[in-house]
């Protein structure tokens, strides 16, 4: 009995470390590849290590503006973060905590927009931006992002277990209606928000094609769309620098998800447990 | 439940004031665009002369007679098949085995996640680099077993199962993610009382983990079911050809409908069409959604 279960065990963990091998071993690969020189990112057979360490596919793709890219990414994902966290908090909060006229339909509307693909607000979201000419600047980057129905759901369950006597109190005391949600219900809900947020600032990230879309002048590139436009133009020959930049797009992400690991958990498992 | 009059006129503005704005927003980011879809599918409208004129269900009918939207419904449903199929069955099988260990079970979980976490761009061009036919790592290490390997993205029989792979090594940490959650929602005590009912690894599985899983089960496959449907970004990246530019191929082996209503909007500035191709997308992914439920429920009535 005791050895079988050792033996299921030792069985289990030969499982679990060969799956993370596959999880991983892209990642390390483009992490060494990097530091590789082009002619060897692919060789045969495949070498695995850099033999000849060199930073040139770093410098070279530096000279080609990403840290311009670098920083429109990191200032968009915050606008995109910080605003509809907000007015999710408000959102969730006063769908909570107050009765009005129209609530329950306005509320199975905001909803009921979660359950429409992207692909179908797409043309028309494109359409809106194009003939009020805002096309080619970073106002449609964010401003169709500003309210965020699964956001709005989110905090609107964790408000529910915040007490009422708590603005009741409040109020008999005279505080205005906003600084009751600044300063009494926001706090209370910062774990909500943190997981939304962070899980808003990895999408915002990773964004592609909407930017793609919408951008043209290179100086307001975002990294995805910076480093695909040049990979469409030199993955042929230049596979270096793209694997490079590939890294810098990688890096700031592995780093916010690595400190808030339990955040995102908690923010992805809530989405799956509750849906 | 509270009665409204309990509100004051200072909270009832407060709450308008939070809310007309949000209505807005909605109204414009999010219900005009699907209402205009919907309305665009039965005009001839071209987004690069402006024109848009009515023509009735002119665009539904050539889109039904297009052998490109039918190619790429078959393309859609063939990768979101397997890439379904194999990430749940992998994602149930590894959350199983991450909770029947004790050590390194955090380790594990920020593993498998981080692929989910990268961004997605750079991912692809990784996958394109690996799986590249000629010089490419992967081919090399078969190379190095003696097996010759085949064109992966470059060849039109290999093209969608690449796809797959890279589908699956990317959205796995998700899937698993939420099986893990739901597998430590059971409670203990009932995989206990199996065991001292005398349940071995296999029955416990069967009898006591996954029907007490389904409805994460349902949860995860019609969320997985619903993206796949949607898939093209991924797909532009992977097989966009740097001297065509255009993405989809070989041979529109990797053209998924989501892939067809981009290229039809913005490759050639049809956006009727493409409303109408977006539509029938809809369409599709609406029943799908709900045959799933339905079956599911029919299946595991508990």
């Amino acid at each position: 009995m005791k050895k079988s279960q050792m033996l299921s065990k030792i069985f289990m963990h030969i499982f679990l470390i060969l799956s993370s091998v596959i999880a991983i071993y892209p990642l390390v690969w483009m992490f060494l590849s990097s530091f590789k020189p082009t002619g060897d990112v692919m060789s045969l057979p495949p070498r695995f290590f850099p033999e000849h360490p060199t930073f040139d596919n770093y410098k070279t793709i530096f000279s080609n503006n990403i840290g311009v890219y670098f920083w429109n990414s990191t200032y968009i994902a915050i606008l995109r973060t910080a605003f509809p966290v907000y007015t999710s908090a408000l959102l969730g909060y006063v769908f909570d905590k107050f009765e009005f006229k129209g609530k329950n339909i306005i509320f199975a509307i905001f909803l009921s927009t979660m359950m429409v693909p992207w692909i179908i607000t797409l043309i028309p979201l494109y359409n809106i931006f194009m003939v009020s000419g805002l096309l080619d600047s970073h106002i449609p980057l964010f401003l169709p992002f500003i309210c965020s129905s699964y956001g709005i759901f989110l905090v609107k369950s964790f408000m529910h277990q915040v007490p009422s006597s708590l603005m009741e109190s409040a109020r008999i005391d005279g505080c205005g209606e906003f600084k009751i949600f600044n300063k009494i219900a926001l706090p209370l809900v910062t774990p909500a928000m943190a997981a939304l947020g962070i899980v808003l600032f990895l999408s915002a990230w990773d964004d592609y094609l909407w930017p793609f879309l919408v951008l043209n002048n290179e100086k307001l590139f975002t990294l995805t769309v910076g480093l695909s436009k040049y990979a469409f133009k030199h993955y042929t020959v230049d596979y270096g620098p793209v694997i490079a930049g590939s890294v810098i797009s990688i890096l700031p992400v592995i780093i916010v998800y690595l400190i808030f690991q339990k955040n995102i958990v908690q923010g992805i498992s809530l989405a799956g447990l509750k849906g | 439940m509270r009665p409204p009059s309990r509100f004051s006129r200072k909270q009832n503005t407060f709450v308008w004031l939070c809310i007309i704005p949000a209505i807005i927003i909605f109204l414009i980011f999010y219900i005009f665009p699907t209402l205009n879809t919907f309305t665009g599918s039965f005009f001839n409208w071209n987004a690069l002369t402006g024109m848009m004129r009515f023509n009735g269900i002119t665009n539904y009918k050539n889109a039904f007679a297009d052998p490109l939207v039918w190619k790429s419904l078959v393309n859609t449903m063939y990768l979101t098949f397997f890439a379904v199929l194999i990430k749940t069955v992998l994602a149930f099988l590894v959350a199983v085995a991450v909770n029947s260990v004790v050590k390194g079970r955090i380790t594990y979980r920020t593993i498998y996640f981080l692929p989910t976490i990268c961004t997605m761009i750079a991912t692809a061009f990784v996958f394109r680099f690996l799986f590249q036919p000629e010089a490419g790592t992967i081919n090399g290490y078969l190379e190095m077993l003696k097996i010759s390997g085949p064109g992966w993205l470059a060849d039109a029989k290999w093209a969608m199962p690449t796809v797959i792979i890279y589908t699956c090594w990317k959205d796995f940490g998700y899937v698993f993610l939420i099986f893990l959650a739901g597998i430590q929602g059971i409670s203990q005590e009932v995989i206990e009382a199996s065991v001292i009912d005398g349940a071995t690894g296999f029955g416990k599985m069967r009898y006591i983990i996954l029907p007490l899983l389904n409805p994460i089960t349902v949860y995860n496959v019609v969320t997985q079911v619903i993206g796949s449907f949607q898939i093209f970004t991924s797909i532009i990246a992977l097989t966009n050809n740097a001297t065509t530019s255009t993405s989809g191929g070989p041979m529109y082996s990797t053209t998924t409908t989501g892939l067809y209503i981009y290229q039809s909007a913005f490759v050639n500035f049809k956006f009727g069409y493409a409303s109408t191709i977006a539509v029938i997308l809809f369409v599709v992914i609406m029943l799908f959604t709900y045959l799933q439920m339905k079956f599911s429920k029919q299946n595991w009535g508990y």
